[in-house]
């Protein structure tokens, strides 16, 4: 494969991982405040 | 029910499966039917994913859930959003660029014909199966609630499922999963809104929260690590993502979705939707049924809900179910006073007053459960059966509380949560069918008319022996718990499988053996100590599989001689 064409492999891999890591963090931390939520709920309500 | 109901669900009927063949193009070769020639956006994808786990059970079982249970359940999704990511970064681009029709064909190229045999033999049967009980869960309901026999209930789920998934393929599947979604959500929304709108005047939303709380309904977090609970943190979080993991990356239901994903991105962005939405619409669907329970608190629902029962309780044992009655009607009252003395004293600021109020409501709840629990015994006995009326609580408050209109969405929206996963259900398996074993081992080449015609006759056959399972299923209910307990075997197993594939040394034998003593290991754990529940078999399986299929690769002597090529670790097959 020609060098040119493996740098732009290795561009687009490097990319994919950097979206894929902001899609990480994002749907982690939706998921943080979901259970924050929850974890509220139980304890403002639930000890009555 | 209303003529208006009738006439809603009616037309929702009518529409999904117009559309679903309006839509239905490029099913004339087997590739459109099957996958949809690649070509399907994210978000039809996504909603398709999240429509496809989303079934009648959910609608009417897991809201009834919430009403008695709480908010509990929702431990048990606490795994999906990370086995999303995982499965975004390894399985999914994987199989995609594969360009396989199952995810089963690609282990005869990873590893040999007798894995993808055993693996697609195992979906076939347990996936049949769950088909007809898919169907018969909600039928079952429908005809006590509306006084039907059940293979009534059976034709009218069934019937436009079948036509519109045997003509339109995929295609038709995925975009009447889109409606069924949005109407899903929709009627959750309106009921909750009902639900709000319908408290007595100086009963707000915290009052109502703190009701539900008292009786323990908002505990959603259980930190024990305890193998004997079905629900914690830990089980959601660990069981939670093998199981996650394996419904989503190797179920042929579920894979096919992401196949017909126009792009890995547009597959893994379809994943990401059900990563963000799963929980918090899991939350929402155990809210309806918490906040179905506080409605009741103040308005006085029937003893048994179930009808038939209640009708079979009341001619066999009138007396008896008629004291019950009378005690429960005094609880009642009793409780609902206790209830307003908490919201009276909330209002006043009076903490003293609100935390006694508090211990006699806690004591009322108490006697009524004690009176429903005698009830049901009652049912059970004249029944000849257990009696367990979860599935009927929603249905009852739907049919005998909502406004006219809103009863026939939320009906409309029970069965279009059936169809969606039924519909999934039956392309999955006319896939496997035709792609594992038709095309593999009777006719290996043909025209594509050939195969496509084969494939809508297995979509019907599978609909057929669906509809057949599900109005037998009460007769076979044991048969079915066989069948449903032997799947747990194998779930964790067959993701160990797939965890196997991108590991060089693994070979054939090695993932085979290691199949055999995964489902091997979790049905001796499932039969000689029950007390460890099924969300940790999914781990035991793959870890068992692992280990095994390593070891035995490893000791076999002969390298791995298929495709590893073909494995994650190694360049894109395309590139």
């Amino acid at each position: 494969m020609p060098p040119e064409q493996t740098d732009a492999r290795d561009l687009d891999e490097r990319a994919e991982r950097q979206h894929l890591r902001s899609v990480f963090k994002r749907v982690m931390s939706v998921q943080v405040i979901a259970l924050l939520l929850l974890w509220m709920l139980q304890h403002l309500f639930g000890n009555g | 029910m209303h003529p208006v109901n009738w006439a809603i669900v009616i037309v929702y009927l009518a529409y999904v499966v117009w559309d679903g063949l309006r839509r239905a193009k490029g099913t004339d070769e087997i590739e459109g039917y099957f996958l949809a020639r690649r070509s399907l956006p994210w978000w039809v994808v996504g909603l398709s994913v999240m429509a496809t786990q989303f079934s009648a059970v959910t609608m009417i079982g897991t809201t009834g859930q919430g009403a008695t249970d709480g908010m509990r359940f929702v431990q048990f999704y606490f795994g999906l959003p990370l086995a999303m990511i995982i499965l975004s970064v390894t399985l999914v681009p994987f199989l995609y660029r594969a360009k396989v029709f199952t995810a089963y064909e690609y282990l005869e190229r990873r590893f040999d014909p007798k894995t993808r045999t055993l693996t697609a033999l195992l979906f076939l049967v347990s996936r049949g199966m769950s088909a007809g009980v898919i169907i018969s869960a909600p039928a079952v309901v429908f005809a006590a609630v509306f006084g039907w026999p059940v293979w009534a209930s059976v034709a009218l789920i069934g019937v436009p499922t079948v036509l519109y998934t045997m003509i339109g393929g995929v295609q038709a599947v995925a975009w009447a999963d889109v409606k069924q979604m949005v109407l899903i959500v929709f009627a959750l929304f309106a009921i909750v809104i009902v639900l709000l709108l319908g408290f007595p005047d100086g009963v707000g939303i915290t009052d109502a929260l703190t009701l539900a709380g008292t009786t323990g309904r908002l505990q959603a977090f259980d930190f024990h690590f305890d193998l004997s609970q079905k629900y914690t943190f830990w089980s959601g979080l660990i069981g939670g993502t093998f199981l996650m993991m394996s419904y989503f990356g190797t179920d042929q239901s579920q894979v096919q979705r992401h196949l017909t994903a126009s792009s890995v991105d547009s597959a893994r962005s379809s994943l990401f939707m059900s990563a963000y939405w799963k929980i918090p619409l899991q939350a929402l669907v155990l809210m309806v049924g918490i906040l179905v329970f506080v409605f009741y608190l103040f308005v006085r629902p029937p003893l048994l809900f179930n009808p038939a029962h209640e009708a079979l309780v009341r001619d066999a044992a009138g007396g008896e179910y008629a004291q019950l009655e009378s005690r429960y009607e005094q609880a009642f009252d009793r409780r609902r006073a206790a209830a307003e003395a908490i919201a009276d004293a909330r209002a006043g600021g009076n903490d003293t007053e609100e935390r006694a109020s508090i211990e006699q409501f806690r004591a009322r709840e108490a006697e009524i459960e004690a009176i429903r629990d005698d009830a049901l015994s009652l049912a059970g006995r004249v029944t000849g059966g257990e009696s367990d009326d979860v599935n009927y609580i929603i249905p009852r408050f739907v049919l005998g509380q909502l406004p006219i209109g809103l009863a026939g969405i939320f009906i409309a929206g029970v069965l279009a949560a059936a169809m969606s996963s039924i519909a999934a259900e039956l392309n999955a398996l006319s896939t496997a069918t035709v792609i594992d074993f038709y095309r593999r081992y009777v006719r290996t080449d043909g025209p594509d008319s050939h195969f496509l015609a084969v494939s809508k006759l297995a979509t019907g056959f599978w609909g057929l022996f669906a509809c057949v399972v599900a109005i037998y299923a009460v007769a076979l209910g044991s048969l079915i718990e066989v069948v449903n307990r032997f799947g747990s075997f194998f779930y964790g197993s067959i993701l160990g499988v797939f965890l196997l594939a991108p590991l060089k040394i693994a070979n054939g034998r090695g993932a085979f053996v290691g199949l055999i003593a995964g489902m091997a290991v979790v049905g001796v754990v499932n039969f000689k100590v029950p007390s460890v529940q099924y969300l940790w078999h999914n781990v035991i399986g793959a870890v068992v599989v692992v280990a095994v299929g390593l070891l035995v690769s490893m000791t076999g002597g002969s390298p791995p001689d298929r495709a590893v090529a073909a494995s994650p670790a190694s360049p894109r097959p395309e590139s």
